[in-house]
């Protein structure tokens, strides 16, 4: 070893390594491709070697079980195709399978909330289906219209349907026995639901626990009553945000009211409304049919009954969600994963009944007044409210304009700390500034 | 790169034996890009998961950036601009959000750094048990922080919280909100983070204290001093080094907030608890507005080397003096 030449400089190590540095930069940042995609033709059903589906979806509770006996179900009718699930909880999902399709890993088929469809074809992830739908051999008239209606976006359609949530009034028949009330006949609207929440109040039973804060999105009782009260929450191309007219501050006024009359503790959190009413503390329960039906039933002891929202309003209207089943974008379709795929949707889409036992209704019309269907009590009495059944609008990126500036200005409102109409006209305007950008940003991704 | 001027050092100055005695030079010092190699590991993952992202990052915080879109235009310095600019919803909540991180390194670094040096003296003395409860403070810093989040988010529910329904049989019947109305959340966040994080600082200041010379002790007992005294003239300048470290590292952990106020309040009561770090993970990972929550990183980045720096040259100037 000699010292002909001296250790590297200290700026040439460093200008080597921002140069590594750089290269490596610049090597990751290939945009992704957004281009049309046209779905090969296939053959109809599909009798090829055997494969593997992957399905991606947030069904993690337990509706993934369920989702799991059918797959384990629809295996059997076909021998030839096993679909392999991957769940995972939804707001990983949403960022987890954009990055998948983006790298050339994408799953095969999905299921996702309606409100982020928009959003998802968009960003191209997911693909037309107009085609798929008739293939698959699924029209209009099979579906609720409002249903059908919420998986096309632009004229386009992108996503299958598999059921509705809507939004239901959950209500403890004990605490209503307890308080003198008839436990089979639960208020149906304003003037009885009020009055029932003040015999309640008179015997020191807060009957209508309603969450000030709320991870899950505190905002969903808001949305249906200020849709019951005539109002809408965007413009219909969803440029702008009309949720701080006369309705919603109605809807919202109407709300702090019940906290302020005392038919509802202060500051409730979270799950408190729910642990509370599995625990007769609470006579009524605001939530979609998914989460809670399972979840009640598993309570032993526990008595309780579902029937539509209230209408608290002048006219019925309840939040509702869907999942959808959407085709997530390859790089190369595959004739034979698409035929599979397609035999899957088909098949599960026929078969919806086996879902409702997760608790939502099925989309399908012919299930829904299936004899099957009706054998379900909860699930039936919340399929009545499907003639009225309310979604949001489809626009991109409308799901973060919900959740990151309306709900946490309702918790703010519900919290005591601003008045309806300050903090929804802050709201809108934060709003506008977002849903503008998010016009622009897909507008151009488009072009 | 002070690392890579150390570590060439001790070449250079062997130089004069080398030409006496070349042999031995190279058994003892082999080839001269032999402390690059030892670095080499540590930098490939400095590099490939520090450095990299960190300079990809100045580059998308110059575009409107989305992840999954390709139209990515390029905004220059526009991303920042906005963030100074006081009509701009973004900059507002942003510096909202920046407001909840300084409130809170202001309620909590105090706490956190004069209450574990308490402990540590406490365990430092010799009694039965000492190892006991030494394991017993530092237990609960082994637990993640959802784990932590969901543990404290049972306790303190307003409603259906184990710590309200003690109160209320102790005669405080006014359920207190601690998760949902200042200044409680406030109480909620430093007292949680407190508990859960000052084990550590407690075993960092232990070794010091440990460290200092127990003749230093003797000495000053001998010259007349008091407990105080010893305090204040001994330990405390022993504990200078580690007390900066513990100063710190405290304020940088405490300004990086998030997994507490995320899990235990949501950012509720408004946006009163909604740290930078939380904005900007909704920004960047909800809305996928990723070029302004680059933007808004580097900004926080600097301010937290200016505040690092400022730290190390009053600590240097104090030692001068």
């Amino acid at each position: 070893m000699t010292l002909l030449h001296p250790p590297p400089s200290r700026r040439a190590f460093l200008g080597l390594g921002a140069g590594a540095v750089g290269a490596a930069a610049l090597g990751a940042c290939g945009a992704p491709d957004l281009s049309a995609v046209d779905l090969p033709d296939v053959q109809e059903g599909y009798d090829g070697p055997p494969l593997t589906l992957r399905f991606w979806n947030g069904l993690t509770g337990g509706d993934g079980a369920i989702m799991r006996d059918l797959l384990l179900e629809f295996g059997q009718a076909h021998p030839n195709i096993t679909v392999q699930m991957f769940a995972m909880p939804w707001s990983s999902f949403y960022q987890k399978f954009p990055a998948a399709v983006v790298s050339g890993l994408a799953p095969d088929l999905g299921l996702m909330q309606n409100f982020h469809v928009a959003t998802n074809a968009a960003r191209g992830v997911i693909v037309s289906l107009d085609e798929v739908a008739d293939r698959v051999g699924l029209t209009e008239d099979q579906f609720a219209t409002t249903v059908w209606q919420s998986g096309i976006v632009g004229e386009q359609r992108y996503s299958i349907p598999l059921d509705v949530w809507p939004d239901s009034l959950f209500y403890n028949k004990r605490v209503l026995a307890d308080a003198g009330l008839d436990p089979e006949d639960p208020p149906r609207d304003r003037a009885s639901y009020e009055a029932a929440l003040e015999t309640l109040a008179a015997q020191g039973v807060a009957g209508h626990w309603l969450p000030a804060v709320d991870p899950q999105g505190v905002g969903r009782g808001f949305d249906s009553l200020q849709w019951q009260m005539g109002g809408e929450l965007y413009d219909e191309t969803g440029s702008r945000a009309l949720f701080n007219g006369p309705a919603g501050v109605e809807a919202l006024t109407w709300q702090l009211e019940r906290i302020r009359a005392g038919h509802s503790k202060p500051n409730v959190n979270g799950g408190d409304a729910n642990v509370a009413f599995k625990n007769n503390l609470n006579a009524f329960l605001w939530g979609g049919p998914g989460a809670l039906i399972n979840d009640l039933s598993s309570v032993e002891d526990l008595d309780w009954g579902v029937v539509p929202l209230p209408r608290i309003g002048d006219r019925a209207a309840s939040f509702s969600g869907s999942h959808q089943f959407v085709i997530m974008r390859q790089r190369t379709f595959d004739p034979d994963r698409l035929a599979a795929t397609y035999t899957f949707l088909s098949w599960i889409s026929a078969n919806s009944i086996g879902w409702a036992g997760a608790g939502p209704v099925p989309a399908r019309r012919d299930v829904v007044e299936s004899a099957e269907f009706a054998a379900l009590p909860a699930q039936s009495a919340v399929a009545e409210a499907l003639p009225d059944v309310r979604f949001y609008p489809l626009v991109p990126g409308i799901f973060e304009v919900q959740s990151t500036i309306l709900y946490p200005a309702i918790s703010d409102v519900l919290l005591g700390h601003a008045s309806p109409q300050e903090a929804l006209d802050e709201a809108a305007a934060q709003a506008a500034y977002l849903l503008e950008e998010n016009r622009q940003k897909y507008a151009e991704a488009r072009a | 790169m002070t690392t890579a001027d150390l570590a060439s050092q001790p070449v250079r100055e062997d130089r004069a034996p080398e030409q006496t005695a070349p042999r031995a030079r190279s058994a003892r010092h082999g080839s001269r890009y032999a402390p690059y190699l030892f670095l080499a590991p540590f930098m490939i993952i400095f590099g490939v998961f520090v450095l990299a992202p960190a300079a990809y990052g100045v580059w998308i915080s110059l575009h409107n950036w989305d992840f999954f879109l390709p139209s990515r235009p390029w905004v220059g310095l526009g991303n920042y601009l906005e963030l100074f600019d006081p009509t701009a919803l973004v900059a507002v909540q942003f510096w909202e959000s920046m407001r909840a991180t300084g409130l809170f390194v202001l309620f909590s670094v105090p706490f956190l750094v004069v209450i574990p040096l308490g402990l540590a003296l406490m365990l430092n003395r010799t009694f039965p048990g000492r190892t006991f409860f030494r394991a017993v403070y530092f237990a609960p810093y082994v637990l993640g922080v959802s784990v932590i989040g969901v543990l404290w988010q049972y306790l303190l529910n307003a409603n259906a919280g184990l710590i309200n329904y003690h109160l209320a049989q102790l005669g405080i019947a006014e359920a207190i909100p601690w998760l949902t109305a200042t200044p409680w959340v406030w109480v909620t966040l430093v007292g949680v983070t407190v508990w859960w994080t000052l084990g550590f600082n407690a075993v960092v200041y232990l070794a010091g204290l440990q460290g200092i010379d127990t003749t230093l002790y003797e000495a000053a007992r001998v010259d007349g001093a008091t407990k105080r005294h010893e305090f204040w003239h001994v330990t405390l300048p022993g504990l200078r080094p580690v007390l900066l470290f513990v100063i710190t590292i405290t304020i940088l952990a405490s300004a990086n907030v998030f997994g507490q106020a995320y899990l235990l309040t949501g950012g509720a009561p408004s946006s009163e608890t909604r740290t930078a770090i939380m904005y900007i993970a909704q920004t960047g990972f909800e809305q996928f507005r990723i070029g302004k929550a680059s933007a808004m990183s580097y900004i926080l980045a600097l301010l937290l080397i200016g505040v690092s720096t400022l730290n190390f040259l009053l600590f240097r100037r104090q030692e001068r003096n």
